[in-house]
């Protein structure tokens, strides 16, 4: 068989071995394997176990269960209740503020946790049973919950992008700062959305307004963020010795998860050993699934380039002669049809090793592209079959159909479909902050 | 542990039931799942305090030597050594997409196929696992950097924590056939 045949028959058997309920780590591992025996021999199995224990040993990996600690600490802590009940003093006063107010949260929490289904869980917890009971349209009110929580892998610090960064040999830093003004431009349009909506249609029914109006005045107002000032204030920190330089992005991660681990017990009283257990046991969990597929993927990377498919592969693309337009075109379509079917890590870590070389030739800026390449895996996030965010917003409000979520999630795909072109055609406005602080790329 | 095991939404069973031994299996294979999963979670957070401490040390002036190794070791192995308990409550990430679509029977056999491919893979793991620590432990390969430590137990996490793994999956294949069992003992 050709390479590019065994690169067609292997696409085929991931996705069949994947689709069939295998644990996506058990799956690349037993399909590189296979693969490896079949049409490299026995003696390609010899390196198996050191690069599967190898591809652990890294120090940069280690920012990865970090952030998951940290994210697990501020999730199980009544933190983002608080921040939405901030949030929502503020913006009570203006139409659609109640949404404007969960979309903010998310927003926020993203920048604290790195973890889409967490923020989503987490701020619409709160959020959604008070926009129903307040007159909020369940599927406004949950489309926002579902899309506002994809945040939480563009805003920094964000899983995804870690693991980018570590395939492609990207700075983690470059890429914090790179997703920082496309997510807060992401967390405005989205907030626009709410305003608009309600303004144009929900005031003509003034089922918002049946609720009595709140006010709040300004010292209620700042009063409210006293209890998670000090997680803006971790954040706020993690971010100055991140770029000032004065620690590595996996020593910041640990910085940050001590100092969260710290405050969830001085503010919240969460102490005792069983709600510490809960919080450990998660975070060991998450790490666990997250590390196990990187480990598994780094397998099935050397899997592919052992028997030269990943340079077959690239050279196929080379050899379509496609221009840098039909390729971003191209590879925009591939990642938002993987990211309906594929987690994001597993997309990346699967996908990149083809995709990197024939970026790099191409001359396509790769902190520009794992921007435009994490907005893909969001919508992924919130489309079916798997949009994983919807799964978690069924299980908050189960009283919802799935229907309801998932067509309140549409306007917010087709938002961040636009959002994608205009970031195609404006660049900029992903690169400028990374290189105005840390210099062209 | 019991606590923890609660927490987790670890079943309890009648002392009446407790004699099968696929039972027993299950009930054994699953304290030891949790039980290296908190030695994991502690492993973890000792992981968290380590590269702090590191932090810290290195801006007062301190010299640093053996955190830098020690924290990615320690790393390596909590994840191993946490598998089993992230198999336990279904935190490995797996897309039942071909049984949903797929009529029932079909649905069933394919979701055994599945879990024999998840118990061959760490099987396999396990067993490669077990080689390299042999063949470490005899040679006394040390790791790279200052403090150099000896990787054998790094390696033995990988054979451990695979092969529980491994039994973890027996459990689970096993699972509809005891249910099946006690099922016709209690009518």
């Amino acid at each position: 068989m050709s390479e590019l045949e065994i690169g067609a028959l292997l696409f085929i058997v991931t996705f069949v071995v994947l689709f069939a309920g295998v644990p996506i780590a058990f799956s690349l591992i037993a399909i590189a394997v296979s693969f490896l025996a079949t049409f490299g021999g026995v003696g390609a199995l010899s390196s198996v176990a050191h690069s599967f224990v190898n591809e652990l040993s890294s120090f940069a990996l280690l920012a990865l269960p970090m952030f998951v600690v940290v994210g697990a600490a501020i999730g199980m802590s009544p933190a983002g209740k608080d921040l939405y009940e901030s949030l929502h003093r503020w913006f009570c006063g203006i139409p659609g503020g109640l949404v404007i107010a969960n979309i903010f949260g998310c927003g926020l929490f993203s920048a604290m946790s790195g973890s889409s289904p967490a923020t989503a869980a987490t701020i619409g917890k709160v959020g959604i049973p008070e926009m129903v009971k307040r007159g909020v349209p369940v599927r406004l009110a949950t489309g926002s919950i579902a899309s506002g929580g994809t945040l939480g892998i563009l805003i920094p610090p964000s899983i995804t992008l870690i693991v980018y960064g570590l395939v492609t040999q990207t700075s983690v830093g470059r890429l914090f700062l790179a997703g920082v003004v496309p997510g807060v431009l992401l967390v405005l349009i989205f907030a626009f959305y709410a305003w608009l909506v309600t303004v144009l249609k929900l005031r003509a029914t003034e089922t918002v307004n049946a609720a009595p109006r709140e006010f709040y005045s300004l010292k209620e107002k700042v009063s409210g963020f006293s209890r998670t000032m000090p997680f803006l204030l971790i954040i706020a920190a993690v971010t100055f010795f991140m770029y000032g330089g004065y620690a590595t992005p996996s020593e910041v991660a640990a910085v940050a998860a001590f100092m969260v681990i710290v405050m969830v017990a001085l503010i919240y009283r969460i102490y005792r050993l069983s709600e510490a257990w809960s919080i450990m046991a998660s975070a060991t969990r998450d790490s666990t699934m997250i590390l196990m597929i990187v480990a598994a993927a780094a397998l099935y990377a050397y899997m592919m380039s052992y028997l030269y498919l990943t340079q077959s592969v690239a050279d196929w693309m080379f050899s379509l002669n496609m221009s840098k337009w039909e390729l971003i075109i191209l590879l925009n379509i591939f990642l938002l049809i993987a990211g309906l079917f594929l987690p994001a890590v597993s997309i990346i870590l699967m996908s990149m090793p083809i995709i990197h070389p024939v970026l790099v030739q191409y001359d396509i800026n790769l902190i520009w592209f794992a921007i435009v390449m994490t907005i893909n895996l969001e919508i992924g996030m919130i489309t079916p079959p798997l949009g994983l965010n919807l799964f978690v917003i069924q299980g908050i409000a189960p009283d919802v159909s799935m229907k309801d979520i998932m067509l309140g999630a549409m306007p917010f795909v087709f938002i961040m479909l636009i959002y994608i072109v205009f970031l195609v055609i404006f660049p900029g406005i992903i690169t400028w902050l990374p290189d105005m602080l840390m210099g062209p790329g | 542990m019991t606590v923890f095991y609660k927490a987790q939404g670890g079943t309890y069973t009648p002392p009446s039931q407790r004699a099968h031994p696929l039972h027993l299996f299950n009930i054994w294979v699953t304290r030891i799942s949790i039980g290296s999963a908190m030695v994991a979670a502690l492993l973890l957070f000792s992981g968290v305090l380590i590269v702090t401490w590191m932090v810290l040390a290195r801006n007062i002036g301190l010299q640093t030597s053996w955190e830098l190794e020690a924290s990615i070791e320690i790393m390596v192995i909590a994840v191993f050594l946490a598998s089993p308990y992230t198999l336990h409550t279904n935190g490995h990430v797996r897309m039942e997409v071909l049984e949903a679509v797929l009529p029932i029977r079909v649905g069933k056999v394919l979701s055994i196929i599945a879990k024999l491919i998840g118990f061959f893979a760490c099987l396999y793991l396990a067993w490669v696992g077990w080689q390299i620590t042999v063949d470490a432990y005899s040679s006394g390969e040390r790791g790279l950097g200052a403090w150099a430590p000896l990787v054998w137990p790094k390696y033995a996490s990988m054979a451990f924590g695979m092969a529980l793994t491994a039994l973890q999956y027996i459990v689970i294949i096993c699972q509809p056939v005891h249910q099946n069992q006690r099922g016709t003992e209690n009518v």
